[in-house]
Parts: C-alpha cells; sequence; structure tokens
C-alpha cells in the first residue's frame, strides 16, 4: 500500500468546502502551488479560502484539473472532446469559469477558455457577434452606429 | 445579460491579442463597451492594405494611426506591440514625418515590440529610422523589413537597446557598413539575430546612390547569442560561446565566403545554404563543434566529389540540392535521420549506425538526365540497405519513356532491393505509359507501400484505377521481370490495400467512387497501396 493520497481543503464563496488531492491542484494552479511550496498551507487546519469562486464554479474547476490530471496521457481527440463537452456552458458560466481560472492561475483552462471566446469571434460579422455575447445594447447612439456603419463597413 | 463585455481589461486585451488583426479590430464597433476595450489595447499592428480599402488614399490611415496611437500616449496607457505594415503602391515618404512621431510615441509609451514593414524599392524611395528609438529601453524586438535606412548619424548615439532580444532586419539600407556591427554591440541581452540581405551604399559620400550588398560582419562577445540566420554577407565571423543555431547563407556560390565559428563550441543546429565547401575547412568544423546535433547542406558545392560526414553527436543530417557529389560517406553513430534530396544519384553509406537511423530520399527525375537504371543504382548503392525507409520520386516529365516501352524485357539480374515507402508524384497523361512506367519502377524497387499524389494537375485518376486492377487482376498483363525468378515480385502479390485518408477500398468500384468523390484540389493528397509479398 502506499501512503494516502495528500488532500487539501478550498472554500468556495458559499463557505462550502471541497476536499481535492493535492497533487491534481499543484499541478494545474500556479497560486496553489506556491502556497503548498511557501508552507502558507497547513494541511492539518487550513482552508484555502476562495471568496470570489461559487461553488458550481468551483466543481467544474475541480473537475477540469482533475481529469486533466488523470487523463494527460490520453489521445489528443479524446482530451479535445472531454475540453469541448466541459465548456458547453453559457456566456455566464464561460464568465465564471474564467475568472476562476485567472484568479487560480490555472493556464492550461485560461488558454481553453480564451480559444472558445476566440472562436466566437473569429471570422464572424458583428450582429452574429452581438447575438452570441447577447449584447443587447450596444450603447452606440443611432448616430454613432450609423457612423460606424459608414466608416468600417467591411465589420459589419 | 452579457458578461463577457464585462470580463476585466486585461483579460479581453489578452483575447484580442489571439486573434488575427482584422478579427480585433472588428471589435471596436461591437458595443460602446468594447470600443473601450479596443482603445486601450496596447498591441497596434497597423496594415494600410487590411484595414482599408484605401484606392491610394494615404491620409485617412495616417489619421486612423495617429488617432489609435495618440489616444495611448496621450493617457499614459502603454504601447506594447507597434506594427506597421505599408502597401507598396503606396508612396509612404510624404508619411514620414507621421512615422516618426508614431515611433516617438511607441518609444515614450514603453514599447516592447516594434515592427515596421516598409516594401518597396529602397533605391529610390526609403524611410530613415528616426534617433529616437535609440532611446526605447523596454525593447525587446525589433524588426525593419523593407524600405528602411540606418543612417550615420546612429554612429554616434549611445543606443540603449538593453532589454532587446530579437532583431531581425532584412532588405534594409545602411549608410555606413558598421551601422550593424554598432548596433548589435549595444544589444547585450540580444538572443535571436536575423540579417537577411543588407545593403550599403557603394560610395560613402552617396554622390551615387548604387548599392550593394554588406560584405563583411564580426559579431563578439555576445554571451546570450543563441539564435542567428545570416543571408548574403560575404565575410562572418562570430564569437558567441552559446551560440546553438546558425543558419548561413552565401551571398553568390561563385565568391569564397569565410565563416569563423571558432569560439561557437556549442552550437546544435548548423544550416549552410549556397555554398562552395573546401573539404579542409568542411572536416575542421566537425571538430570544433563536438556536439552539432542537425546539418542541413542545402544548395552546396563541394571541392570534391567524395565528402565524408563524421558527427559523434549528429542526429539529424540533411543533403538537398547540392551537385558534384558521387560519394557521401556518413559516419554517425547516433544519427536518427538522413534527408537526401536531389536529382543526381551519388552513393550513400553509412559506416556505425544506430538501430532507428530512416533515410528518406526525394529523387528528382528529370529528362535527360537519367538513364533507365539509374533510380535501381540509386537504391543499391546505399548501405546498409536497410536504412532506407522512404523514397519520394517526382518523374517530371515520363522520361525516356521511348526507352522503356522499346524494351520488351527488363534485364535484372537479382530481385529488386525493398523499400518501406515509394511516394510518386509524377503526370500520366497517356495511357500508354501506364504499364511501362510501373514495370520500370517495379523492377528498380519493391515497395511496401506505394503512394500516389492526387494532385489535379497530375491527372492521376485514371492511372490509380489502372494500377489497382493491375494488381488485383495481375496475370492478364504479360511480365517484364523473366530474368530472376518467377513469377516476378509484383506478380507473386499476396495483399493489395489501397487506402486514402484511413479508409480501405474493398474494390475497384469502392475506389472510383473514392476518387470521383475527391475535390478538384490543388493540394497534395495521396493514395497509399500496401503490398505484400
Amino acid at each position: 500500500m502506499g501512503s494516502p493520497v495528500k488532500k487539501i481543503m478550498l472554500c468556495s464563496s458559499e463557505k462550502e468546502i471541497f476536499s481535492v488531492e493535492e497533487q491534481v491542484m499543484v499541478q494545474h494552479s500556479v497560486i496553489i502551488n506556491n502556497m503548498i511550496e511557501d508552507g502558507s498551507y497547513n494541511h492539518e487546519e487550513s482552508k484555502i479560502p476562495l471568496d470570489c469562486v461559487d461553488s458550481k464554479t468551483l466543481k467544474k474547476v475541480i473537475d477540469y484539473c482533475t481529469h486533466h490530471t488523470h487523463h494527460h496521457n490520453d489521445n489528443q481527440e479524446d482530451l479535445e472532446a472531454w475540453d469541448a463537452q466541459f465548456l458547453n456552458v453559457d456566456s455566464n458560466g464561460l464568465y465564471d469559469l474564467l475568472m476562476a481560472a485567472n484568479y487560480l492561475e490555472i493556464r492550461n483552462l485560461l488558454d481553453l477558455i480564451y480559444g472558445t471566446i476566440k472562436n466566437m469571434i473569429k471570422g464572424k460579422k458583428i450582429d452574429e457577434i452581438r447575438r452570441i455575447f447577447n449584447i443587447k445594447d450596444h450603447g452606440f447612439t443611432p448616430e454613432e452606429e450609423e457612423q460606424n456603419r459608414k466608416e468600417y463597413p467591411h465589420f459589419y | 445579460m452579457d458578461r463577457i463585455s464585462d470580463l476585466p481589461k486585461v483579460i479581453l486585451h489578452d483575447i484580442l491579442g489571439t486573434l488575427p488583426d482584422k478579427d480585433a479590430a472588428r471589435t471596436s464597433v461591437l458595443s460602446k463597451a468594447w470600443r473601450e476595450t479596443w482603445i486601450s489595447f496596447p498591441k497596434l499592428s497597423c496594415c494600410s492594405h487590411n484595414f482599408f480599402s484605401l484606392r491610394g488614399k494615404l491620409d485617412r490611415f495616417i489619421q486612423y494611426v495617429s488617432k489609435r496611437l495618440t489616444r495611448l500616449h496621450d493617457q499614459g496607457l502603454a504601447i506594447k506591440e507597434f506594427k506597421l505594415m505599408l502597401d507598396h503602391r503606396l508612396d509612404y515618404v510624404p508619411a514620414s514625418c507621421h512615422i516618426d512621431q508614431w515611433i516617438q510615441m511607441a518609444s515614450e509609451s514603453g514599447v516592447e515590440v516594434l515592427e515596421l514593414y516598409l516594401t518597396g524599392n529602397f533605391a529610390k524611395r526609403h524611410y530613415n529610422l528616426p534617433l529616437c528609438l535609440t532611446e526605447a529601453k523596454s525593447l525587446t524586438k525589433l524588426v525593419l523589413r523593407e524600405g528602411t535606412r540606418l543612417d550615420t548619424a546612429l554612429l554616434n548615439h549611445s543606443l540603449k537597446f538593453f532589454s532587446l532580444k530579437t532583431l531581425s532586419l532584412r532588405h534594409i539600407l545602411l549608410e555606413d557598413e558598421r551601422i550593424i556591427e554598432h548596433f548589435i554591440s549595444h544589444c547585450p541581452l540580444i538572443e535571436h539575430l536575423t540579417l537577411h540581405s543588407c545593403y550599403v551604399y557603394n560610395n560613402p559620400s552617396r554622390s551615387s546612390t548604387m548599392t550593394s550588398l554588406l560584405k563583411s560582419l564580426s559579431l563578439q562577445g555576445l554571451q546570450k547569442l543563441k539564435d542567428v540566420d545570416i543571408q548574403g554577407i560575404q565575410e562572418v565571423y562570430i564569437d558567441a560561446p552559446n551560440l546553438e543555431n546558425l543558419c548561413y547563407h552565401a551571398p553568390y556560390m561563385v565568391t569564397p565566403f569565410k565563416l569563423n565559428l571558432d569560439s561557437c563550441t556549442n552550437l546544435r543546429w548548423l544550416t549552410l545554404w549556397n555554398l562552395k565547401i573546401p573539404n579542409k575547412w568542411f572536416l575542421e568544423q566537425f571538430y570544433r563543434i563536438p556536439f552539432l546535433e542537425s546539418l542541413m547542406l542545402h544548395s552546396c558545392s563541394f571541392e570534391h566529389e567524395r565528402i565524408n560526414i563524421p558527427g559523434p553527436e549528429l542526429k539529424f543530417f540533411s543533403l538537398s540540392h547540392c551537385s558534384n557529389l558521387k560519394e557521401v560517406n556518413i559516419d554517425a553513430p547516433n544519427l536518427l535521420s538522413c534527408e537526401y534530396v536531389g536529382k543526381d544519384n551519388p552513393v550513400i553509406s553509412f559506416l556505425r549506425i544506430s538501430n532507428q537511423l530512416e533515410l528518406n530520399a526525394h529523387y528528382d527525375m528529370i529528362e535527360n538526365h537519367h538513364h533507365l537504371y539509374s533510380l535501381r543504382e540509386f537504391v543499391q548503392n546505399i548501405k546498409p540497405q536497410k536504412v532506407l525507409a522512404s523514397l519520394s520520386l517526382f518523374i517530371h516529365e515520363p522520361f525516356s519513356i521511348t526507352e522503356i516501352l522499346g524494351l520488351s524485357v527488363l534485364q535484372v539480374s537479382s530481385p529488386p532491393p525493398s523499400i518501406k515507402h515509394v511516394q510518386l508524384r509524377f503526370p500520366m497523361n497517356m495511357e500508354a505509359r501506364y504499364f511501362p512506367l510501373m514495370n520500370w519502377l517495379l523492377s528498380s524497387c519493391f515497395p511496401k507501400t506505394i503512394s500516389f499524389c492526387l494532385q489535379s494537375k497530375f491527372n492521376m485518376k485514371a492511372f490509380v484505377v489502372f494500377f489497382y486492377e493491375m494488381l488485383m487482376d495481375r496475370k492478364k498483363h504479360g511480365c517484364y521481370l523473366r530474368s530472376w525468378s518467377k513469377p516476378c515480385c509484383w506478380h507473386g502479390l499476396k495483399v493489395v490495400k489501397a487506402t486514402h485518408l484511413e479508409r480501405t477500398c474493398e474494390n475497384v468500384e469502392d475506389l472510383k467512387a473514392m476518387l470521383d468523390a475527391l475535390p478538384e484540389s490543388p493540394v497534395e493528397e495521396y493514395i497509399t497501396f500496401g503490398l505484400e509479398l
């Protein structure tokens, strides 16, 4: 028998506690890696408070890190399919995930979300992007909008 | 609710940075919030023919670039990157004073990356790099391509490129031949250096505008330099103990070059182009560069017809389009991959070899250059035979076809050498050539798999069907190869499999349907046949 898997505690904004394999978070999150390395995390007592990450998002982030730790040897196609399924969320969900990944400094998750947002913009016309991002009020006055259309007709 | 637009600006800027310029620019009219994000985006890539349909109107473009830069500069925001690309049809000389201002603003706003692409003929017009750039202490990357001139004033100026890591100068004009050395000597952290075809005035007083290529370059004491790519300089002296990668492209093969790498003992990758290589010099380099892992010789010629390649650490060796070679002896026990590209058929031998060594040969067959048996000879002359992993043939015209047709039997005394894979690119426009050509090929070598390029210009579809039917129903065709065995190798095939993009064809109808379904595209697609004896 090997030694039991070391766990760490993460605390969401709703004060819900999540127990995660230390290795999983250390591998993915620069912030948590630093906390473990510099000894600021005490395995007996500490919980890492993540006041700006809600439970639903934190659970997803943990799912992501766990999957990518245990399946990093899977073939590229399977991993990509898993990622696509994972990011099948609405723009609110995407926002929360992005903010959490940014806060915890999870580089590969950030890149994945950047890529998703990039694809929402790339090669698309203005009206299409507005629909995708759910931009109801673009904030331009009718005159400004008219001016934009005149100045950059190829954007529309 | 739209929350993506509410993301912090730094994050949105990161996302804009991953987008192509046009897509990033388009976000400026999405909404007021995105407009704000765009305005503060610190990476400016301004391409005159990308953003506007200019129709010769430079004014609007100048106005646009000035507006964006001024806004960032005046608000004290960073300008991290400034890339300027001007269409060659634009006369940018009238814009020079604006470009000066732009560079000034960028320098004052902490620019890290500056790239200028002012295409055009600098004998007639060019842009003088302003001295204000020398104050850009935060600059890490500078790229100047065409249409730019570095003038003598730079020589008397202390340059403050303390952070510069990447310098790339292509087709630029130098008022004085010492400028580049002066420039580089002020870049203590430089890691990557590219110098392609830099020109100097023939007459320093510039009584004439005639220019010629910069003749010599000496780089000294550059501790951080890792990567050098030099083209068009006849004499090069490099003292850079940590240099890892060097690509040197000599200006003309006729003029003798000088390349001194004496202190570059850590060189790992060396690429030489267009050199007339003296044997003694060549061998000496191997003793000076003990850790060389990759050697590529491109369009070089050698003093002797025979060359030796000793490389204790060599893992990759490529010899392409080098002329006058009859014999290549390679003694590199750690070599993993070797590539030969050319139209000659030198004898290639390996002395000590590793088990993983693979030779991939690309053999160009040109009419009037090869006789009938040259391919077989080339393959047979590879020693040891087993290293030949793949052979790509490019037959420009079914050469000597009359020669092949004229023969009723190819007289071969031994079985053709076996090769893992043969790949063919050739124009197949006459049905009468199908059988003789394949008969000739399969008497020259016996491939385990064979693939044909389906590029539409080669008109291959009918031929592929013919080849398939010939293999599946072999007995109906006469056999040309009688002398060494019966039945000959490809008439005794047990298994023939035709595959395209991992799909295997079951029968000839299937194959035809698949070929018809292929789009008429100029891309290289291959159909592969697996042959088993």
